[in-house]
C-alpha cells in the first residue's frame, strides 16, 4: 500500500530547508565567522533537508544556501551578483548539493519500494497463515518447504514435523500412482487441473480434498517449487453420496408401483372382452402415461449421474436406421394429431449406447410434438456423410428465438408460453447434449420463432 | 401333468401378486415368497425357474443368486434377476452373480412372458 503524503508534510519539508539554510546567517552573525564559507556545515544542512523533506526541499536548501553564501561570504558581500567571476568552491558546492539530493532521493524511493514490498509480503504471509485452506509448498521431489496453519489443521501434521519431509506421507496407498503422475506432469512444466482426491491425516483418517497445484516460478521463469492449496471437501462428498443414495432409492421406490400398474394395465388390455372395445384404447393411453412417468424418473436419476460424471455408456453394435424406425413407431402411438414422417436412410451399424441414443431420439420426438400444438407433421430425416450419421427432426411448431437457441441445452431451461413454462423438468435436452457429446457427436438446433424448429444430431460411424 | 413351477422372490407384495396374476393364466405353477429362507431349507422339489428381485429386505438378490449358482444341487436352476434400480446396475449384478437373464422394472408383460418361456426348464418326470 503506497503511503499517503499530505500537503502540509511537504510544506514542513520546505520550511525545514529554509530554516537550515538560514544557518548561514547564524554562522556569520552569531559565531562571527566572516571569511571562510562553512561549506561542510551547509552540506550537512542539505543532506538533512534531503533526508527529511526529499528532493524539492534539498534542492531549495542547496540553492538558498548557495545564494546566501554568495551574498554574505563572497566579496563584495551584501549583494547577490550573478555574473561575477565564477567562484570555484561555490560551483563545487552546488554540484555536490545536487548530487547528494539526487542520491538521497533515489535511495528514499527504492527504500519506499522495498518497504512496500515488505509490507505486501507480510500481508500475503498473514493471509496464507490465517487462511482456512491448507497452503503449502514443496520442491519438485515433493519435499515440503513451507506449511501453513490450515495445512496443520487439515493434515494434522505440525509444520516442524513435516517441513523437510516428503508430502507422500499424506497420500494413501491407492492414490500413490495418481500422485506420482501429477508430480511427473509438474516436472515436465505442465499445468494440472484441480483434483478431487483422497488424503490421509496424521492420525490415519482419510479425507476428501480438492487440490489445486501449480508451479512457483521467479520473474525469470525459473521453477522454484510447487505450491499446493487443499480444501477439505469430505462433507460435500458425503452429502453428494447421500443425495445419490436418496435419488437411487426414490427412483427404485417410484418404479416399483409403476411396474405393478403397467403390468395390470397390459394384462387388462389382453382380456377378450376388452381387446376390441374402447376400453383397450383408454388403457393404451394410460400406458403411454405410465411410460412417460418412467422416463421422467430415469431422467431425474441421470441428471445426478451427469453431474458426477457417472453416467456410464454401455456401447453395443446396432442397426441405426432400425432404432430410429422403431422409436418413431413408439412415439407415433402417443399422438393422434401428428404424423411422424420418416425419410432417408444411413444403412449404418453403430457402436454406441443404444438405450441412451434412443433416449435422445425419444426426447427430440416428444419435444417436436409438445412444441407444435397446432402442427400436423413432424419430419425425421436420416443421412450419412463424412463418417457420420445424422438425424434431423423438423417440427412446425412455436420455434425458438435466436437468443433462446443457446439456452435450450442448459439444465433446467424451460420454454415459455405467455410467461408460463411448458410442462417438464427442463433436463431432456441437457441430457441429450451430454449423451451425444460423450459419443463424440454433435447436437444442435436451427429455428425461427413461430416457424418451427429443426433439431439435429450426428454420431461418428 | 406336472405344471412347471416358478418361484418368485420379491419383498414387494404387489409385485408378487401381479406376477402371479400374469403367469398363472399362462399355465405355470407359481410360488411366491418375500425372502429366500425357505428355498435354502429345501432338499428337493426345486423350482424350474426363479424370478429374483435384486433388493430384498434381508440378503440381497445378487448374493442369493451367487449361492444358488455355487450349490451343485441348485446351480442348474435358471435365475432371472429383476430390479427397479438402474438397468446398468442390474446388468452388472446379473453378470457378477452369474444370473441367466435380467429384466429391469418396469417391464413389458409380453417380454416377461417371453423370458419366462425361454428360461424355465421343463420338469423332470418321475421314472423318465
Amino acid at each position: 500500500m503506497p503511503t499517503m503524503k499530505f500537503p502540509w508534510q511537504r510544506i514542513y519539508g520546505y520550511g525545514f530547508a529554509v530554516l537550515v539554510s538560514l544557518m548561514v546567517l547564524v554562522v556569520k552573525y552569531l559565531l562571527g565567522l566572516t571569511f571562510e564559507a562553512p561549506y561542510l556545515l551547509l552540506f550537512v544542512a542539505v543532506v538533512i533537508s534531503a533526508l527529511y523533506g526529499g528532493l524539492g526541499p534539498s534542492l531549495l536548501a542547496t540553492f538558498l544556501t548557495a545564494a546566501l553564501v554568495n551574498i554574505y561570504f563572497i566579496f563584495p558581500t551584501g549583494e547577490l551578483i550573478v555574473d561575477r567571476k565564477v567562484d570555484i568552491q561555490l560551483v563545487t558546492y552546488i554540484a555536490q548539493g545536487l548530487l547528494v539530493s539526487l542520491i538521497v532521493e533515489w535511495h528514499r524511493r527504492s527504500d519506499r519500494k522495498n518497504r512496500l514490498a515488505e509490507k505486501q509480503l507480510s500481508y500475503l504471509g498473514a493471509i496464507v497463515e490465517s487462511a482456512e485452506e491448507a497452503i503449502f509448498s514443496k520442491d519438485l521431489n515433493g519435499i515440503v518447504t513451507s506449511w501453513n496453519k490450515g495445512a496443520e489443521h487439515l493434515y494434522g501434521f505440525k509444520a516442524m514435523e513435516i517441513v523437510g519431509k516428503c508430502i507422500k506421507v499424506t497420500v494413501p496407498e491407492e492414490k500413490i500412482a495418481e500422485w506420482e503422475a501429477m508430480m511427473a506432469c509438474l516436472r515436465r512444466g505442465q499445468r494440472t487441473d484441480t483434483l478431487e482426491t483422497i488424503r490421509r491425516k496424521k492420525n490415519g483418517d482419510l479425507i476428501n480434498v480438492s487440490l489445486t497445484v501449480s508451479l512457483i516460478k521467479n520473474s525469470q521463469g525459473k521453477t522454484l517449487g510447487i505450491s499446493s492449496i487443499a480444501r477439505n471437501i469430505t462433507r460435500r462428498v458425503e452429502l453428494e453420496k447421500r443425495r445419490d443414495e436418496f435419488l437411487g432409492l426414490a427412483s427404485h421406490e417410484l418404479k416399483t408401483p409403476i411396474t405393478t400398474i403397467k403390468a395390470y394395465n397390459q394384462a387388462l388390455q389382453n382380456f377378450p372382452e376388452v381387446r376390441n372395445s374402447q376400453a383397450a384404447l383408454i388403457l393404451k393411453k394410460a400406458e403411454g402415461q405410465i411410460d412417460r412417468l418412467t422416463r421422467l424418473i430415469t431422467e431425474l436419476l441421470n441428471v445426478s449421474r451427469i453431474e458426477e460424471g457417472k453416467l456410464e455408456l454401455v456401447p453395443s453394435k446396432f442397426d441405426f436406421d432400425n432404432l430410429v424406425r422403431t422409436t418413431v413407431e413408439d412415439i407415433q402411438v402417443t399422438t393422434a394429431q401428428h404424423k411422424i414422417v420418416l425419410s432417408g436412410r444411413t444403412g449404418e451399424t453403430l457402436l454406441a449406447d443404444r438405450e441412451r441414443i434412443q433416449e435422445v431420439l425419444v426426447n427430440l420426438l416428444t419435444n417436436a410434438i409438445k412444441y407444435s400444438p397446432y402442427g400436423k407433421n413432424v419430419r425425421v430425416n436420416l443421412s450419412a456423410a463424412d463418417h457420420h450419421v445424422q438425424v434431423n427432426i423438423r417440427d412446425y411448431g412455436i420455434g425458438i428465438s435466436q437468443g433462446d437457441q443457446k439456452k435450450v441445452f442448459e439444465k433446467y431451461y424451460r420454454a415459455q408460453s405467455n410467461n408460463n413454462p411448458y410442462p417438464g423438468l427442463g433436463i431432456g435436452l441437457y441430457l441429450a447434449r451430454d449423451i451425444i457429446n460423450r459419443h463424440g457427436g454433435k447436437i444442435g438446433v436451427k429455428s425461427r420463432k413461430g416457424l418451427g424448429s429443426n433439431f439435429y444430431f450426428s454420431l461418428p460411424i | 401333468m406336472i405344471k412347471p413351477k416358478i418361484l418368485i422372490i420379491d419383498d414387494d407384495h404387489s409385485i408378487l401378486e401381479v406376477l402371479r396374476f400374469i403367469l398363472e393364466p399362462e399355465g405355470y405353477d407359481v410360488e411366491t415368497t418375500p425372502d429366500a429362507k425357505r428355498l435354502f431349507a429345501r432338499k428337493d422339489h426345486f423350482p424350474n425357474l426363479i424370478l429374483l428381485d435384486l433388493s430384498l429386505l434381508g440378503e440381497s438378490g445378487g448374493n442369493i443368486c451367487r449361492k444358488l449358482k455355487q450349490n451343485p444341487k441348485t446351480k442348474k436352476i435358471p435365475v432371472v434377476l429383476l430390479s427397479a434400480h438402474s438397468p446398468e446396475h442390474l446388468k452388472e449384478e446379473a453378470r457378477s452373480a452369474k444370473a441367466d437373464a435380467f429384466l429391469p422394472k418396469p417391464f413389458d408383460i409380453e417380454i416377461l412372458k417371453a423370458v419366462v418361456k425361454k428360461y424355465y426348464q421343463p420338469p423332470v418326470l418321475p421314472g423318465s
